[in-house]
Order: structure tokens, then C-alpha cells, then sequence
């Protein structure tokens, strides 16, 4: 299946004609410039990193700030524990449930509301209303609701989720082409095959534009939840080092959210490329 | 055959007034007949083609559809070839060519054969595997077209479907779509603002003009098929008929454009 697709994707028809890819001395062309930005931000990180360190403890106290040595071995000592692991699982728990509860009904409501008129006229506003609540503010009242364990930081992940799903799903809906759907209604097609085959793929954009807005908001979510009142968990754990002066311990903690959620993102970009292998190509022309 | 009794279609602006587009539209086309409806823009053809598809509701009169009235969208045995090739991106040129296919129900192995020649005879068979994207506008109108021809729907209804290409590919294509009818004959209604076009491509043609929009003539297009469209421009019947058409044209088209 890929390497069919990468095979198409070399070659652009013009009018009865296989036009061929790129030549030769443009793709190393590129290849070089690629490597020169590669190179180019190798240095401008090692060279941040070199300022960091030169800085810590000569210029302002290491316990403020750290130094990039010892939070890397902070980060390799801490990997090596049982309880960091156990932090890690319980967020990453709060984060996919967090995530997968937000991103379902994000996606159903903003079907819902995009295919029926009077559903929209009654609920878009009062959505409008409750989008406007600053979401974090909500974290103790998920507390109350559902109590320390990991639910408060799952309710709290999903409620951000979900609008930045549901907009997305709802602004795709409205922007399906209604000719599109009429030219296949004069076809002879049925609601359902209507739905299967031109409006889902047409909100394939907006759901993995939403996919991926989603994953950091979603790590917001838990990490908020886990301040206001946790006992695990890798904000639970940030916590812990900031009231411990340990800012190794700290920075430590924030490599490991960046982390999970570049995890995240890959997933949801190996997924993208998977469903989305026609929209690529659309755009050389 | 299709038939247009005395049909009048108003629209509200979005003032509240009521603006008449077409006035007491009458004539017919006959079954296989190739008819064409050339207007300058603004005189309502395609609201016209979006009325006999029943896309939207008369004002006044009747059209009629194999002896049934249009009241809603008319999905039985007929095709549309819109100005867009409005083509499943995340189709494959066959896949594309095969939903009408998979509408209808036809098993698997049979549709693949028929999208497959039909993708041959609109000149797209070595391109069955490309998605729309990267094709030129005039091959995503050819394989919109071998679309339409795999169901065979008995009618087609076409608005300024070679609108957007430039001048050559127009042509050939122009000319592709007389061969596919001269072999398998269809009733089509053809909407244009190119005289050209549509002295080259119908039967008859049937003008209209002003504001609202009326049938001002239906002219007979006499010229022998199969025709040379690249060529026809050096006939003298084609360039009388030209003429002709032209004054009917003639009244208001400088207020209009």
C-alpha cells in the first residue's frame, strides 16, 4: 500500500503526458540545504545550552535555574526510579482517557450541531457561552465531583479537548461543498452513502487539524488537575521539586511532559499520513 | 423528454423585494437531442438547469421530466456535469469513475471493468490511479465525464462544463463529448455562453436573453455530424448561423456586461 502510494507521488500528469520528478541536481540541491539547517540548528541549541550552563551558579544561583548537566543526569536517575514511572503512567492514563473522551464528543456534537439547523439555532450560543469559562478555573470543581483519583484530571483534559474539537468539526462541516453533495444526490445516492463517502473524508482535515491542536491542550488539562490535588503523577511530581528548591528536579519533570506529548503528536501524525495521503499531492499544482 | 411549461422563477433579495430571474420559460427537448441554451451571463441558465434538476422549486409553471412533474431532486436516470469537475479528492481517477457504479449496486468486478473503459475511452486509462490533485483541470473534466457516461443515465444535463479551460483543451474536449454521443445517443441540455460551443455541439439552440431571462428563439443547427469543431469556424453555414444568433443577443447585452 505505501510504496504504491510513493510511486504516485514521484510522477505529475499533464494532459496525456508523465511529466518526471525533480531532477537530479534540484533534489541535492535540496539534500544540501536540508543537511544546512539540520546543521544550523544543532549549533543554535548546543549554543543555548553552552549560555545556560556558563550562566548557572556565575551568573544567577543554580537552585533558580539549574544547569543543563545536571538535569540531565537528574533525568536519567530519575528514569531509573520506580515512583517516576509510576508518574508517568498515571498521566499518560489521564492524558489518552482525557484525550479520547474529549476528542468522541467533541466530534459528535460538532457532527450534531453541523447537520441540524435548529440543534445549531438553540446550542451554539449557550456553547459560546460555556467556551467562554477560563476552563482552568473549573479544575476544583472537578475535584469535588470526582474526588482525588485520576477522573478530576481526565474530566478536566476532555472539557479543553472538546471545544477545540468541536469548533473544528463544526466550522468542517459547514464548509462541505453543498454542490459536491448535490451532484451525488442527482447520482442517486443515499443519505448514507452521502455521509460515508463525501462528508466524513471532507471533515478528515478538520478532525486531525483538531487531532493535533488537541494533544497539548490535553496535557494542560492533566498536568492543571494534578496541581490543584494529586498524590502521583508527573505534575504531582514538578509540584513536589518546585517546593523542594529542586530545580533539577523541575526541569526534569517538564522534559518528561514535552516528551509525552511529542509522543503524542507522532502518533497522531503517523495516522494523518495514513488517512490523509490524498491531500499531499493536491498541492503541487 | 423534457419539458418547460410557462415557467417563471422569482428570488427575494435580501432586501425583501422580489426579483423575477426567468419569465414564462417554454420549450421542449426531445429524447436524443442535443439542446443547447446559450444567454449572456446574469440571465439566469443556470438557474434554469438547477430548476429541471429540481435542485430548487418553480415560481410559476411546470417542467416536466419523462412525463412527471419536478418537485424534488430528480435522481433517476439522469446525469449532471457541473462547471467544477467536483471530483472526490481522496478518490482515485477509477474510484471516482466508479461511485455512480457502487450507487447503483453494481458487484465489484463489473464496475472496476466499466470505470476501466470508460477511463480508456475519455483518454485517462493510463491515469486511473491518480488522485484528482494531480491532475490538469481538463483531465479532471474528462474523468467527470466518464463518470457520468459509466451509469449511462438516459439525460444529462451540463452547465458550462468546459467554462474554466483555455481555448484548445475546450476543443478537444468539445470534441471528445460529440464522439461519446454520436455512439451511445443521450437527450442533453447543455447550458453556454459560448455561441461558438453551442453552434458546434447542438441540435438546437435555444437563446436567451434580458431580464428576466426569456426565450427569445430555438434555432435548428442544420450543420451535417460528425463535425470538425477545430475547423468549423471556416463554414459559411456556421458563420450565417452565427450572425443569427448573435441578434437575437444583441438587445441589452452591452447593459449586461
Amino acid at each position: 500500500m505505501s510504496t504504491r502510494i510513493e510511486s504516485r507521488s514521484t510522477a505529475v500528469a499533464v494532459d496525456g503526458e508523465i511529466v518526471a520528478p525533480k531532477t537530479s541536481s534540484r533534489a541535492s540541491r535540496d539534500r544540501k540545504w536540508r543537511l544546512k539547517v539540520s546543521i544550523g540548528q544543532v549549533v543554535a541549541i548546543l549554543a543555548i545550552l553552552a549560555i545556560w550552563q556558563g550562566i548557572s551558579g556565575a551568573i544567577i544561583p543554580a537552585y533558580l535555574i539549574s544547569s543543563p548537566t545536571s538535569v540531565i543526569s537528574d533525568t536519567i536517575t530519575l528514569l531509573q526510579t520506580h515512583t517516576m514511572w509510576t508518574d508517568i503512567s498515571v498521566t499518560a492514563q489521564e492524558l489518552i482517557l482525557g484525550y479520547a473522551i474529549g476528542v468522541v464528543f467533541g466530534i459528535l456534537v460538532g457532527v450534531l450541531m453541523g447537520s441540524i439547523k435548529f440543534l445549531s439555532g438553540v446550542f451554539e450560543p449557550i456553547i459560546a457561552g460555556i467556551n467562554g469559562i477560563p476552563k482552568i478555573a473549573l479544575a476544583p470543581l472537578f475535584l469535588l465531583w470526582f474526588g482525588l483519583g485520576i477522573w478530576s484530571k481526565v474530566a478536566q483534559a476532555s472539557m479543553i479537548v472538546f471545544f477545540v474539537m468541536y469548533y473544528n468539526v463544526y466550522m468542517g462541516m459547514l464548509s462541505i461543498s453543498p454542490m459536491l453533495v448535490k451532484l451525488f444526490q442527482v447520482m442517486g445516492a443515499k443519505r448514507g452513502y452521502v455521509a460515508r463517502k463525501v462528508v466524513l473524508p471532507s471533515l478528515s482535515i478538520p478532525i486531525f487539524a483538531g487531532l493535533k491542536a488537541s494533544v497539548p491542550f490535553a496535557m494542560i488539562g492533566v498536568i492543571v488537575g494534578e496541581f490543584i490535588a494529586a498524590d502521583k503523577g508527573v505534575g504531582y511530581f514538578v509540584l513536589q521539586a518546585t517546593q523542594q528548591f529542586d530545580s533539577a528536579g523541575l526541569f526534569s519533570g517538564i522534559i518528561i511532559m514535552v516528551a509525552m506529548v511529542l509522543i503524542g503528536m507522532r502518533i497522531v501524525t503517523f495516522c494523518q499520513n495514513r488517512v490523509l495521503f490524498w491531500q499531499k499531492q493536491g498541492h503541487g499544482r | 423528454m423534457l419539458e418547460f411549461r410557462n415557467v417563471t422563477k422569482r428570488f427575494e433579495t435580501p432586501g425583501g423585494q422580489e426579483v423575477n430571474v426567468l419569465q414564462d420559460v417554454s420549450f421542449t427537448v426531445d429524447d436524443d437531442e442535443f439542446c443547447v441554451v446559450v444567454g449572456p451571463s446574469g440571465c439566469g441558465k443556470s438557474t434554469l438547469l438547477n430548476l429541471a434538476l429540481g435542485l430548487v422549486p418553480v415560481s410559476e409553471g411546470q417542467i416536466i421530466h419523462n412525463g412527471k412533474v419536478v418537485e424534488s431532486i430528480v435522481s433517476s436516470d439522469v446525469g449532471y456535469i457541473t462547471q467544477d469537475a467536483n471530483l472526490l479528492p481522496w478518490s482515485t481517477v477509477l474510484d471516482n469513475i466508479m461511485s455512480p457504479l457502487e450507487i447503483r449496486g453494481v458487484p465489484k468486478a463489473e464496475r472496476r471493468a466499466q470505470a476501466m473503459e470508460w477511463a480508456e475511452a475519455v483518454g485517462l486509462g493510463k491515469f486511473v490511479d491518480f488522485y484528482p490533485g494531480q491532475l490538469s483541470g481538463g483531465m479532471q473534466k474528462r474523468c467527470s465525464i466518464a463518470r457520468t457516461m459509466a451509469y449511462d443515465p438516459a439525460m444529462i444535463y451540463m452547465d458550462e462544463p468546459f467554462g474554466p479551460l483555455d481555448a484548445i483543451t475546450r476543443t478537444v474536449l468539445q470534441e471528445t463529448l460529440l464522439n461519446l454521443w454520436q455512439t451511445r445517443r443521450k437527450t442533453i441540455l447543455f447550458i453556454t455562453h459560448d455561441l461558438v460551443e453551442a453552434i458546434a455541439l447542438g441540435d438546437t439552440v435555444i437563446v436567451i436573453n434580458g431580464q428576466p431571462g426569456s426565450v427569445k428563439a430555438r434555432i435548428p443547427i442544420p450543420l451535417s455530424r460528425p463535425r470538425e469543431i477545430r475547423h468549423l469556424a471556416a463554414d459559411t453555414e456556421f458563420v450565417e448561423l452565427h450572425t443569427k444568433i448573435w441578434s437575437y443577443l444583441e438587445p441589452g447585452v452591452e447593459s449586461m456586461a
